[in-house]
């Protein structure tokens, strides 16, 4: 009886061992806190719309372009500010990396590249690097 | 991570009564829009199918699917469940309720069968059940039952007692 899909949150094992996702969605992201948690519960448990489908589209998640290609978000406005949760799937995976905002331009925390790396350590050192992602 | 770990998660997230609140209005919002969805596909029918079940344009029942449209009014989900002919229950409950009904959401959960499938079931099971118990994928048949009887597996320690004792006593 297991879910279709898991999400992951980024561990930052080289700085404190924080769990930036589960951070921020305390901190600066805490307005979209209770959506994004009931998103990631429902995606977990529900296969893409369609049988032709590998990945949820909008108004699910999003994809994203250029330096961020391959790489997904979920969005969530609240009071004009647009909370995004930044992920990439892999499989039946979903690791989340980052977050950002959207009031007037896009801002994040890191760059793609970062994003990229992230991605590598949770696939490559899983133990350190990722936790299925905390509803707390 | 095992259920009962995202149950606790859960459960002390919401000693905050701001998330506490946002988790109730973000449940339904969102639990409602992926209901709609998945039970649409899972009867297989169009936006547009379904509009015209229900006498509305298709962007409507775009809106109802989309997470983030929370204006669903009582009468919109009735005339829904009447259209699926799948149950509705709207009810005020303990948290510690809403928590166990929101921490395990499977596809079976999210788009429960209708009325006639269920009743294909189970006609087709109490005629020939061994025939049929062995045509039915496992993991399937205990989804299905916990969607219609929710907490029937896996079997409690009681569950269990009691079944050996009725075996004992025939």
């Amino acid at each position: 009886m297991g879910n279709e899909f898991t999400f992951y949150d980024y561990i930052d094992a080289d700085g404190y061992g924080a769990n930036v996702i589960n951070a921020w969605l305390n901190g600066d992201g805490k307005q979209s806190k209770a959506y994004f948690n009931r998103m990631i519960g429902y995606l977990e448990g529900s296969p893409p719309a369609g049988s032709q489908d590998s990945v949820w589209r909008a108004p699910y998640t999003w994809p994203l372009h250029g330096e961020w290609k391959d790489f997904i978000e979920i969005r969530k406005k609240v009071k004009g500010v647009q909370y995004r949760l930044i992920g990439k799937i892999e499989g039946r995976y979903v690791l989340l990396v980052t977050w950002g905002f959207h009031k007037g331009s896009w801002e994040t925390d890191i760059t793609p590249q970062t994003a990229k790396e992230r991605v590598s350590q949770m696939n490559n050192n899983p133990e350190n690097y990722r936790r299925e992602h905390d509803n707390s | 991570m095992t259920i009962a770990n995202k149950r606790e998660q859960i459960r002390q997230s919401l000693s905050d009564p701001g998330y506490r609140h946002q988790f109730v209005e973000e449940e339904i919002n969102v639990g409602i829009a992926f209901q709609i969805r998945s039970i649409r596909v899972r009867q297989k029918l169009t936006q547009g199918n379904l509009a015209d079940l229900l006498g509305v344009k298709q962007p409507l029942v775009s809106s109802w699917e989309n997470p983030n449209y929370g204006k669903y009014s009582l009468a919109t989900l009735k005339e829904l469940a009447k259209a699926f002919d799948v149950g509705l229950l709207v009810r005020f409950m303990p948290f510690s309720k809403l928590v166990d009904l929101t921490v395990d959401l499977t596809k079976e959960v999210i788009a429960p069968p209708n009325f006639s499938e269920e009743e294909r079931y189970y006609s087709t099971a109490s005629v020939t059940p061994t025939k049929n118990l062995k045509s039915v994928d496992a993991n399937s048949m205990v989804d299905f039952v916990n969607t219609i009887a929710p907490g029937t597996f896996p079997p409690t320690p009681s569950t269990v007692v009691m079944n050996v004792q009725e075996q004992i006593h025939a």
